[in-house]
C-alpha cells in the first residue's frame, strides 16, 4: 500500500478550520475556491451542493476502505457513490459541512483527496488487472504506486500549468489509457528485462490527440526519470496564461513532434545527470489460494493467468452504486475464507480479482440484482449537466434512456453493440473519443429554440499501434439518440458482421443515411419533445451553465490578489503590523503581472516587473519604486517598520484596483497615466556663483579621455557643471556623444580655441 | 577613493560601461570574494575576479598541484607542480594584479571551519568551485545559515551547470533542488568521469560573472534558475526552479540546523 506523506494528511486535517473561516467570512470565496478544488471539493451546478473526489491511488483499494466508503455514503451523500473514469470514487450532492465530515472519515481509512482537482498530477492510472490478466506482461502496479508516492512528495507538483495525467498499462491492449495520456507507460520485456514503451502528450478534451511514442524501451527502473523529465518540460514550456492551451499536448502542437521530442530528451538528460530516482520496489509476491476451474460465458467473468482464479467486473448503472448494493458485495467477500482484491477501473466500475471459479459465478449472479452483463448496459456517461457546471447534455439520463430502449429487446439485438462512451459536452470526461461508439453533448439553435443534441463518433481506440480518436459522423437530437442506437443494433444484426469496427467500415454508407434520417429537427409544434432534455421538465437552455472550476482563470487570479491586498490593508489598520503592509504591497504589485505574462512568487521579481510594466510606463507614480526598496529592506530585516509608508502603499493598492477596473475586453489598461512632474524642485539647481572647474584632457586619447571625464563627473553633484578640454578630431567627435548617452547634458561645445575644444557638461 | 593613472588604464573598459562606471569599479575594488577550491572552476573564476580588481580574494584548497591538474586548472603552471595550490594561486594573482590582496586557507572546508572562514574577511560573495557533493551541500547549508550569497556550479564530462543563491527568502537553495547527496557510487566521482578542460573555463567564468553582477547590483542573476551547458551540442538551457517551502535548510521549518559533514569522494577537478 501507498505511504501518504504527512503534509498531505495534515492538509486534510486543516480543512475543517478553513471551512469554518470561509463560513464566518474570514476567507473570501475567491480564495477558498482554489483551495477546496485542490482538495477535490467541487461545487455542483446547484449552488451550495458539492462533490468530493477521493484519491484511490491507481484504483487500489482494500476491503476495509471500501467498507468505510459505504458507511460514509450512507451518512453524508444520500446513500450512493459514483465510480469515475479515472479509477476514483466520488461522493455527490454533499453539503459543505459534510464535505468536512467526509474528508475526516476518509482520512481515518487512509484515503486522501489532495490533488484530485486543480493543476497537478491527477490519479495515476493503472491497468485494473495488472498482475493477473492473461495478457499481463508484468505487474505494473508497484511502479504506478511509486509514481503516486513520488508525486505526492513533491510540493511543486501542485502548481503545474494544468493537469498532468500519468498512466501505466500492463500490456499492449492498454487498459489504463497510456496511449492517450500526458505520460503513458506500457509494459514490455526485452531480453528478459522488464521495461516500458513510453508515450506522451496525448489527451482528450479540447484539441484532443493520441500520444506520440517517446521511447521504444526503457528499463522499468527508469520510469521516475521520465515522470520528472515530463514534469520539468511541462513547467518550462507549458502555457500558464491560457488554460485552454496549457496541457502538454498543446506544447506538442506548438513545437511540432520533432522539437517536442528533442525537448523531452534534453529534459530527460538533465534529470538523469542530476538525480538518482530508481524506486525501491519490494517484490511482494505472496502466495494465493488455489483455484477451481469453471466454464462460463458471462462476459463479466474473466479468467486470470493463474489456473482456476477469476476476476469479476462490477458495473453499476451510470457508475452510481447504492451503498446497500455495495454492502451486498462486501458481505459476500467477507464471508470467503480468503481475501480477494478489488481494483477500480476507468470505465466507472471495478474488478474483484483472485476469486475461485465457483465464487466468481456466485458474485456474477449477485450483481445481476443491480447490474447487467450486456456491454451496452455497462456504458460510460460523465456526470453531465445535472451536476457539472460545464455540461450541456444530461448525459447520465441519456444513458438511462438508451438502456431503457434495450430493456425488453431481443438478446441478439442487445448484444450487438459495444460499450458507448458519453460526455455531456466536448470536454470528454466520458471519454467519447476513445469509444468504438462515442457521444458528446451539444446545443443547436433551431427556429423554435435551442435543441439538446449529441454528436456521433465511431472508431475510437486505445492500445499500442492502434490508438486513434473517434471520427464524428453527424449530430442527432438527444431525444432521438436511444432509437438511433437501437436501429444501429438492428442494422448490425442484419449485416451478420460480428466485429463492430468491421461493421462501421463496411456499412458506412447505410449508417450515414441512418444518421441523416435521425438528425432532422422538427418544429416545436410537431415534435415538442426535442426541445427538452431527458428527465427535464424545463425547456432546454444553457442557463446555469458556467465556467468550470477545474482551473482558475486569469481574472480570478487577479481578483484574488486584489482582494488579498485590500484584506491586508484593513488588517493593518486594525493591528498596525508592518507585515500586513508588506503583504498588501506585494499582493497589489503581483495582481496585474499575470497580464504581462509574469507568473512568479519571487518578491523581488514581482517588484521589479511591476516597476517595468506599470511605473516605467507611467501608470503608477515613480515614487513607488522607493516604496518597493523599503518593502524589500523590511523583508530582509534591515527596516523595522513600514508604518510611515502606509499612504503610499494604499495609493498603490487603489491604483491597481483602478487599473483592473479599466481593463478593456482585450485586457488592456485604459486608465489615464499619472502626470509626470515637469520641473524638479529648485533645490538641486547649481550655485550660479561657483567657478567652473576645467579639466585638461588635451593629449589624452580615446577612450581614456572619456574614462577620465567620467571619473571627474563622479566627483560632482547632480546639476553641477564641469568643463573638459578636448583635442580636435576623434576626441571632440566622440566624448560629447558618449557623455550624453550616459544621461548628462551638453551645455556647450566651444570651438574657439586653438587646437582644442571646451566641452561644458551638466551632470545628470 | 581616487584611481591612480594605472588603475584608470587598467579598469578603463569597465569604467566606460554605464552599468559599471566609476562607482561600480569602486565597488569591485572594495569587494571580497571567497573562492572555495582552486581547481577547474575556481582557477578561472579567481583569475577573472582578480583581473576585474576584486579587492580581496580568499582561496581555500588543501591539495598540492599535480601534473594532471594542468589540463584545466589554468591558475597553476608547470613550474608549480608539487606546490600548495593556494600558494601557486596566490602567486599567479599577485603577478596579474597588485590591487588584489589574496588570503589563503590551506585546508578542506568542513563543518568546523567553514563559518570561521566566511567570517575571517566577512566575504561578500562565495564561489563554490568544489567537485564533490559533500562540500557542495556543506557550502550551501553554510551560506543559507550565514546568509551569504553564493554561486553553485558543477562540471562533468561535457556538461556543466550553475545557479546562484541570494539570501532574500525567495531564492531556492541547492537543497531545494537536490535534497541530499546521492548515494555513494550513484554518481561518478570526477576521477572516474573525466572532464573536457574548457568546461571549468566556461562555467567558472560564468560564476565570476555572477559574482561581479552581484557586487555591482546589475542585471538578473541566476537566482531561481539552473543554467545548464552541454558542450557537445552547444546548448545552454535555463530552467526555472521554485523555492521549496519544505526545504530542510531554507524552508519554513528547517530540519537541518547544524552543518553536516558527508563523506563524499574528495578530489579536485
Ligand atoms: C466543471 C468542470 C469539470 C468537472 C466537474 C469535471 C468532472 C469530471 C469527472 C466527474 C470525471 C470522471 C468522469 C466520471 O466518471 O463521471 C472527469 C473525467 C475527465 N475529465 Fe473532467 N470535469 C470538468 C472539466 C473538464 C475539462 C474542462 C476537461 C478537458 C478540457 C475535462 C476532461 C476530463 C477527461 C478527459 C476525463 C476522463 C478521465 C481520464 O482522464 O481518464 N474535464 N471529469
Ligand atoms: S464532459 Fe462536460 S458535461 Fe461531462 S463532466 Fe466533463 S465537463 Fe461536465
Ligand atoms: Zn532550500
Amino acid at each position: 500500500m501507498l505511504k501518504i506523506p504527512q503534509q498531505v494528511i495534515d492538509e486534510g486535517k486543516n480543512y475543517r478550520e478553513k471551512v469554518a473561516d470561509f463560513k464566518k467570512g474570514f476567507l473570501e470565496t475567491a480564495r477558498f475556491k482554489p483551495y477546496r478544488v485542490s482538495l477535490g471539493v467541487y461545487e455542483q451546478r446547484d449552488n451550495d451542493t458539492y462533490m468530493l473526489r477521493t484519491r484511490i491511488p491507481c484504483g487500489v483499494i482494500n476491503l476495509n476502505q471500501f467498507k468505510k466508503i459505504s458507511e460514509l455514503a450512507k451518512a453524508y451523500s444520500h446513500g450512493y457513490i459514483h465510480f469515475t473514469t479515472r479509477q476514483d470514487i466520488q461522493f455527490h450532492k454533499v453539503t459543505l459541512d459534510d464535505t468536512v465530515n467526509l474528508m475526516e472519515g476518509l482520512l481515518e481509512a487512509g484515503i486522501v483527496t489532495k490533488g484530485t482537482g486543480g493543476n497537478t498530477a491527477r490519479n495515476v492510472a493503472c491497468s485494473p488487472l495488472a498482475g493477473v490478466s492473461q495478457d499481463d506482461v508484468f505487474d505494473v502496479t508497484p511502479y504506478a504506486l511509486a509514481t503516486t508516492e513520488y508525486a505526492l512528495n513533491d510540493p511543486t507538483i501542485f502548481n503545474l500549468p494544468r493537469k498532468f495525467k500519468i498512466s501505466y498499462s500492463n500490456s499492449p491492449a492498454d487498459t489504463a489509457n497510456a496511449t492517450i495520456s500526458d505520460l503513458g507507460f506500457v509494459a514490455k520485456t526485452e531480453n528478459g528485462e522488464k521495461g516500458f514503451e513510453v508515450y506522451g502528450a496525448g489527451g482528450l478534451g479540447g484539441s484532443p490527440g493520441v500520444a506520440v511514442k517517446l521511447a521504444d524501451f526503457i528499463p522499468a527502473s527508469e520510469a521516475l526519470y521520465h515522470v520528472q523529465a515530463m514534469k520539468e518540460l511541462f513547467e518550462n514550456e507549458g502555457d500558464r496564461t491560457n488554460k485552454h492551451k496549457a496541457r502538454i499536448r498543446h506544447i506538442l502542437q506548438r513545437l511540432g513532434e520533432k522539437e517536442f521530442k528533442a525537448g523531452y530528451q534534453k529534459s530527460l538528460q538533465i534529470v538523469k545527470s542530476n538525480r538518482s530516482l530508481e524506486p525501491f520496489l519490494p517484490e511482494g509476491n505472496t502466495g494465493k489460494q488455489s483455484g477451481d476451474s469453471i466454464i462460463s460465458f458471462n462476459p463479466l467473468i474473466t479468467g486470470q493467468k493463474e489456473d482456476g482464479l477469476y476476476s469479476v467486473y462490477v458495473h453499476p448503472q451510470n457508475g452510481n452504486l447504492r451503498a446497500e448494493n455495495l454492502d451486498l458485495i462486501l458481505d459476500f467477500l467477507a464471508a470467503l475464507d480468503y481475501e480477494p482484491v478489488v481494483r477500480l477501473t476507468n470505465t466507472q466500475g471495478f474488478f474483484v480479482r483472485d476469486l475461485k471459479g465457483s465464487h466468481a459465478k456466485e458474485l456474477a449472479d449477485l450483481i445481476l440484482n443491480f447490474g447487467s452483463s450486456f456491454a451496452i448496459d455497462n456504458s460510460v456517461a460523465c456526470a453531465g449537466a445535472s451536476t457539472c457546471k460545464q455540461g450541456l447534455g444530461l448525459s447520465q439520463n441519456l444513458l438511462s434512456a438508451v438502456r431503457e430502449r434495450f430493456l425488453n429487446a431481443d438478446e441478439n439485438i442487445k448484444s450487438q453493440l459495444p460499450r458507448i462512451f458519453i460526455s455531456g459536452c466536448p470536454n470528454s470526461c466520458g471519454q467519447h473519443h476513445k469509444g468504438e461508439i462515442g457521444l458528446y453533448g451539444k446545443a443547436k439553435r433551431a427556429a423554435d429554440g435551442l435543441v439538446p443534441m449529441y454528436a456521433i463518433l465511431f472508431g475510437g481506440a486505445v492500445g499500442v499501434g492502434k490508438a486513434v480518436l473517434g471520427t464524428e459522423f453527424g449530430t442527432i437530437p438527444a431525444k432521438k439518440v436511444p432509437e438511433f442506437i437501437y436501429q444501429l443494433a438492428v442494422l448490425k444484426s442484419n449485416s451478420d458482421i460480428s466485429s463492430f469496427c468491421r461493421f462501421v467500415t463496411d456499412e458506412i454508407e447505410t449508417i450515414k443515411s441512418l444518421i441523416e434520417r435521425f438528425s432532422v429537427i422538427e418544429p416545436e409544434a410537431e415534435n415538442p419533445d426535442l426541445y427538452y432534455d431527458f428527465g427535464s421538465g424545463e425547456k432546454f437552455s444553457i442557463k446555469g451553465r458556467g465556467p468550470g472550476e477545474c482551473s482558475a482563470g486569469v481574472l480570478d487570479v487577479i481578483k484574488l490578489d486584489i482582494s488579498n491586498s485590500q484584506f491586508y490593508l484593513s488588517d493593518f489598520q486594525a493591528a498596525r503590523q508592518s507585515e500586513k503592509l508588506y503583504e498588501a504591497g506585494l499582493s497589489a504589485a503581483r495582481a496585474l503581472l499575470i497580464l504581462k505574462g509574469v507568473d512568479t512568487t519571487k518578491d523581488r521579481l514581482i517588484f521589479n516587473e511591476f516597476g517595468k510594466h506599470f511605473i516605467d510606463t507611467g501608470y503608477v507614480k515613480e515614487s513607488i519604486k522607493s516604496v518597493f526598496d523599503c518593502l524589500l529592506d523590511f523583508k530582509l530585516g534591515d527596516l523595522d517598520s513600514l508604518e510611515n509608508r502606509y499612504e503610499e502603499i494604499k495609493y498603490l493598492a487603489d491604483r491597481v484596483v483602478k487599473m483592473y477596473e479599466s481593463l478593456s475586453p482585450k485586457l488592456e489598461i485604459t486608465l489615464p497615466k499619472e502626470p509626470r512632474p515637469e520641473n524638479l524642485p529648485d533645490s538641486v539647481q547649481p550655485d550660479a556663483a561657483a567657478p567652473l572647474k576645467v579639466i585638461d584632457l588635451k593629449g589624452v586619447k580615446c577612450p581614456i579621455n572619456f574614462v577620465k571625464a567620467k571619473i571627474e563627473l563622479s566627483k560632482i553633484k547632480s546639476g553641477e557643471k564641469i568643463a573638459f578640454q578636448l583635442d580636435d578630431g576623434e576626441p571632440i567627435n566622440n566624448v560629447p556623444r558618449s557623455i550624453q548617452s550616459e544621461g548628462h547634458e551638453t551645455v556647450k561645445i566651444d570651438e574657439n580655441f586653438d587646437g582644442y575644444n571646451l566641452l561644458i557638461v551638466r551632470k545628470n | 577613493m581616487d584611481f591612480n593613472e594605472q588603475q584608470i588604464e587598467r579598469y578603463s573598459r569597465h569604467i566606460i560601461l554605464s552599468e559599471v562606471g566609476v562607482e561600480g569599479q569602486q565597488k569591485i575594488l572594495n569587494s571580497k570574494v571567497l573562492v572555495i577550491g582552486t581547481g577547474g572552476l575556481g582557477a578561472p573564476a579567481a583569475m577573472f575576479l582578480a583581473a576585474a580588481g576584486v579587492g580581496t580574494i580568499g582561496l581555500v584548497d588543501a591539495d598540492k598541484v599535480d601534473l594532471s591538474n594542468l589540463q584545466r586548472q589554468i591558475i597553476h603552471q608547470t613550474k608549480d607542480v608539487g606546490k600548495l595550490k593556494v600558494k601557486s594561486g596566490e602567486e599567479t594573482i599577485n603577478e596579474m594584479n597588485p590591487d588584489v590582496s589574496v588570503v589563503t586557507y590551506h585546508s578542506f572546508v568542513d563543518s568546523s571551519n567553514i563559518l570561521d572562514i566566511f567570517k575571517d574577511q566577512d566575504y561578500d560573495f562565495i564561489i563554490d568551485g568544489t567537485d564533490n557533493f559533500a562540500a557542495k551541500f556543506l557550502i550551501n547549508d553554510a551560506c543559507v545559515m550565514a546568509k551569504k550569497p553564493f554561486s553553485h556550479a558543477g562540471i562533468i564530462r561535457f556538461n556543466g551547470q550553475l545557479t546562484t543563491y541570494i539570501p532574500d527568502n525567495d531564492t531556492p537553495c541547492y537543497r531545494c533542488m537536490f535534497k541530499e547527496p546521492p548515494p555513494e557510487g550513484a554518481v561518478p566521482s570526477c576521477r572516474e568521469a573525466g572532464v573536457l578542460g574548457v568546461m571549468g573555463g566556461v562555467i567558472g567564468t560564468l560564476q565570476a560573472t555572477e559574482a561581479l553582477k552581484y557586487i555591482l547590483g546589475i542585471g538578473e542573476s541566476l537566482a531561481g534558475y539552473l543554467l545548464t551547458y552541454n558542450a557537445l551540442t552547444m546548448e545552454f538551457i535555463k530552467i526555472n526552479i521554485k523555492k521549496n517551502s519544505k526545504c530542510p535548510v531554507c524552508g519554513d521549518e528547517p530540519a537541518i540546523k547544524t552543518l553536516i559533514d558527508y563523506n563524499g569522494p574528495v578530489c579536485t577537478l
